[in-house]
């Protein structure tokens, strides 16, 4: 009888033990509020974090969960089946527009009665659209290594050129989704800066051809190529110039050009349906707030979304954010309405793009 | 050519050394480069030297202060306990029924209970992915327990069959004629013998769910995020060197179980020898 | 015992008496959790929502995922060749040893097995790169001036999956090759046959099973790779898992992500079948009765 005893105390035990292990996470074991935050993580999620969440969560006690990335397929996955994870998300114009123009609204429209008027008079008028506002803008740029590389290039002729700049380059594959550096080929092989849309696909194409050769490693992911820049890798990237600034200002032998830079805007959006929408709107407006965006921008150098923003920056740091006036001259902004163009094919420029870039490769 | 005889038949010439030394040479490459990242976690730089300049801990200490860090680590261990616990009940019932059943198709059922372990994961992952979205199961704890449940059974039933091989069935028989039913027996005498082999199973099934990716990148969420899915976005985002700090307790983890399993094995094997000497000095 | 206590411990010794009911648990299970979504997942690949071919006419039209089923099948065959040429003799040396000193050993065969394939992978990262240990420590002693480019290409996808997979090709061989009595090997020696001639005809031939399951499996294992050669390939070492996962995640063609993996599935399904044939399941659960 005895060893019966242990016997069920045992079985007792495996049994609270498993149910308290689903259970306890199932639900969510902080009664608490929390809100949902899907950015695009690394460091610039750590950075976002100290600047925006934290206060936030002082602040108001509700606890921000991030996760990241803030992928297409997984957010029509959730609102689909009506098992909605996400509140926030910070995606760039590309994904919203797959979120909103395809027939079906996968987004909150943004009720702009909802953010205190005084700062929304802030934020650069552009970037405040039906689905969402502007949080930060981002540009691809010319990186690379200044301990590896002697001389530096500047344009995108200088990084197709072998000849004069020698080194190690990368650029992005297709496996990721990031668009193919179209436009950067087409300047390299001349085309002026204001002269580039309607992209001049074969050109492009051809131009590519060109750097092929050049490429040691396609990244698949930003974060990839900035570690192999800071770990010498590479020796030139085309890629987002504020997070590979951000490991300069840590020290790393990195550095970013501002010539012909490519510049979009990074977005907040609220994910239709969400029982959240109270909360997304007071973390908004930690988010667009200047001081904070200052904050940010001070140690990711992204441009600010708030105009006021920039007086709370420190001059010295200023010169490497890519919105600063100087850099500002030097750039052009993404089309993201060419890319989103569908052809005769019914796909998407970018699709194309994307799915020639796959068969390019692997010549 | 002069052959020198040495024990198990092993027939020797000049060339043995030989295969000796490119065996332990291809031993030392198999472990290397898990244990070279051992120091190189230590290192006080953002970014790789080898050897490593300065030492530091600021890696670990950055791991056990970030909250992302400890949450997913919580969840990985939860998963893989409780897959532990599934696999191996699922898996040694299993074992048992092969070793002990003859049916035609036997193969069959055996190739087929096995196929998940050979399967590429991709399509295992996505296939799961898809129906687990219907079932509202992606981001769950639960969801990812049935999914790696599912890899790890495998592994416990070809540990467990592989013990259960040099078991003797008459012992059951014995144990049964003497008036105990199966449970009983089971309990008393089928599972001290093959306990060794069980528990390996067992270890193996938690470290399958601990360590894996492919279905954790696809149905892993905000609230059920693992370990490993978290490291694969940090490799192929961050310059942290964070991870390597992580991989050294993993690989710390790794051999400690191991080693605990040896150690158990070693404990059962003399205990049983103690056990035949005292029925040896009895008689 | 009255009879309705009788009649229930008849129903208990008679399920535990049929071994057959031992695996019930695990089929419903895996017809669950298993079968039931990749059938659904078949039905996807045929269906967008009619039933159509398009996919599977997607992928066999498109010359870029031939290619990269190509380039997968390639891959795994480099891979296994190379665990074979590198796992026998280490396979072979350890079957020789005493069992206590073998074990010891074998565990430095398991521990890369039993550790996370994301730090193995991230090892090599750090080893093959090109300021990586290994280039940092052959220029450091003078051996060479340039770094070598073993990382980003086929073959450092090469070297970090044999790793991976060689614990899997010698445990498959050791299990084997310790059943192979080694008195034959004794009495053929006796007979006047030269060490050379007694591997090649005794040894060699029994070890053949070895081979096969271990060749077969890490061949099948090396096919759905991602992680690796994600990570440590080229521009051309895209292997099919990749082009799989590109499908769900960046262009939600989850028809055509079905399609790519059915047949990829049937082509493991083939060749596991073929070869599972030829070494017989039974060596795996024993001879015993």
């Amino acid at each position: 009888m005895k060893q019966y005893g242990k016997k069920m105390v045992g079985a007792v035990f495996v049994i609270g033990l498993v149910f308290g292990l689903t259970h306890g996470l199932i639900a969510p074991v902080w009664a608490a509020e929390q809100i949902v935050v899907c950015n695009w993580g690394g460091r610039d999620s750590d950075l976002e974090k100290e600047a925006f969440y934290d206060p936030f969560e002082k602040d108001t006690g509700i606890r921000v969960i991030i996760t990241s990335p803030p992928l297409v397929g997984k957010i029509k996955a959730q609102i689909d089946s009506g098992n909605i994870e996400w509140d926030l998300i910070l995606t760039d114009i590309p994904s919203i527009m797959s979120l909103t123009e395809e027939g079906k609204e996968y987004l909150e429209e943004i009720d702009y009665a909802k953010i205190d008027a005084k700062l929304s008079a802030q934020i650069i008028p552009e970037t405040k659209r039906k689905y969402s506002v502007g949080g930060r803008i981002y540009s691809f740029n010319i990186c690379y290594n200044t301990k590896t590389l002697k001389k530096l290039p500047k344009t995108y002729a200088d990084f197709w050129d072998a000849k004069n700049f020698p080194g190690a380059r990368s650029l992005n594959n297709s496996l990721g989704g990031i668009f193919p550096q179209l436009e950067a080929a087409l300047m390299a092989d001349g085309v002026p800066m204001n002269k580039l849309y309607p992209l001049d696909v074969e050109r492009a194409w051809k131009s590519m051809d060109r750097v092929k050769p050049l490429v040691t490693k396609w990244y698949k992911s930003h974060g990839e190529v900035v570690q192999m820049l800071v770990k010498g890798e590479v020796d030139m990237a085309v890629t987002i110039g504020p997070m590979v600034i951000s490991e300069k200002w840590l020290g790393a032998p990195v550095a970013a050009g501002f010539v012909e830079q490519k510049l979009a805007a990074d977005n907040w959006c609220i994910l239709k349906g969400t029982k959240n929408k109270v909360n997304a709107y007071k973390l908004m407006h930690y988010v667009l707030d200047a001081k904070r965006q200052a904050k940010f921008s001070s140690q990711a150098p992204y441009g600010p979304s708030n105009m006021e923003a920039s007086k709370y920056i420190d001059p010295k740091l200023s010169v490497d954010i890519n919105t600063a006036p100087e850099n500002y001259k030097a750039s052009y902004w993404q089309d993201v309405k060419w890319w989103a163009e569908v052809g005769s094919d019914g796909k998407s420029n970018r699709e194309s793009a994307i799915e020639r870039m796959n068969g390019w490769l692997m010549q | 050519m002069k052959s020198v005889r040495r024990n198990k038949g092993e027939f020797t010439s000049p060339r043995v050394s030989l295969l000796a030394v490119t065996s332990y040479l291809t031993l030392v490459c198999l472990i290397l480069p898990v244990f070279i990242i051992i120091p190189i976690s230590f290192e006080s730089q953002r970014y790789l030297e080898f050897p490593p300049k300065g030492f530091s801990l600021q890696w670990y200490k950055h791991f056990f202060t970030h909250y992302e860090w400890k949450t997913v680590t919580w969840t990985s261990f939860k998963v893989a306990s409780l897959v532990m616990i599934l696999a191996t009940f699922l898996g040694t019932l299993a074992s048992l029924c092969f070793v002990r059943a003859h049916f035609r198709g036997k193969e069959l059922l055996f190739g087929f209970v096995l196929s998940p372990m050979v399967m590429p994961v991709i399509i295992l992952a996505i296939a799961i992915y898809f129906f687990f979205a219907k079932l509202k199961l992606i981001g769950s704890v639960l969801g990812l327990v049935f999914a790696h449940t599912l890899l790890a059974v495998p592994f416990v039933i070809v540990i467990v069959t592989a013990t259960l091989q040099g078991f003797d069935v008459n012992l059951e028989r014995a144990a049964m004629s003497l008036g105990a039913n199966r449970l009983r027996t089971f309990f008393k005498v089928t599972f001290p013998l093959i306990r060794t082999g069980v528990l390996s199973g067992a270890l193996f099934a938690f470290l399958t769910s601990f360590d894996e990716v492919i279905i954790a990148i696809f149905i892993s969420g905000t609230t059920a995020n693992t370990l490993p899915k978290k490291m694969w976005d940090s490799i192929t985002k961050e310059a942290d060197p964070t991870l390597t700090a992580i991989a050294t307790m993993l690989i710390t983890l790794t051999v400690s179980l191991l080693l605990f399993l040896e150690f158990f094995r070693r404990r059962q094997v003399s205990k049983q020898l103690s056990r035949q000497s005292t029925i040896a000095l009895e008689e | 015992m009255d009879a309705e206590k009788l009649q229930r411990h008849n129903i208990l010794e008679k399920l535990s008496t049929n071994p057959l009911y031992l695996i019930l648990p695990l089929i419903l299970y895996m017809s669950f959790f298993y079968v039931y979504p990749l059938v659904r997942m078949l039905a996807m690949s045929f269906f967008s929502p009619q039933f159509t071919l398009r996919h599977y006419r997607e992928f066999i039209e498109t010359g870029v995922y031939l290619q990269s089923l190509y380039i997968t099948l390639k891959i795994s065959t480099l891979v296994t060749i190379l665990c074979l040429l590198i796992g026998y003799p280490l396979a072979y040396y350890l079957s020789g040893l005493p069992s206590h000193k073998a074990n010891v050993l074998l565990t430095f065969v398991l521990v890369p097995l039993w550790t996370s394939i994301l730090v193995r992978t991230y090892a090599w990262i750090m080893i093959l790169g090109r300021n990586g240990i290994l280039n940092q420590t052959l220029m450091k002693l003078g051996l060479i001036d340039e770094p070598i480019k073993i990382i980003y290409n086929t073959l450092g996808v090469c070297i970090g999956m044999t790793h991976v997979m060689m614990p899997f090709m010698v445990l498959s061989l050791y299990s084997v090759m310790t059943g192979i009595d080694r008195d034959l090997l004794k009495a053929a020696q006796n007979l006047g046959a030269r060490p050379l001639e007694t591997f090649r005809r005794i040894f060699l031939p029994l070890s053949m099973p070895g081979i096969f399951a271990g060749s077969v499996l890490v061949f099948i294992i090396s096919v759905g790779f991602f992680v690796t050669p994600a990570l440590l390939g080229g521009r051309k070492d895209v292997m099919i898992s990749m082009i799989i996962e590109q499908a769900v995640s960046v262009f939600l063609k989850w028809g055509f992500a079905c399609a790519s993996a059915f047949i990829l599935l049937f082509l493991i399904l083939g060749i596991f079948l073929i070869s599972g044939k030829m070494i017989g399941f039974e060596k795996l659960w024993g001879r015993r009765a």
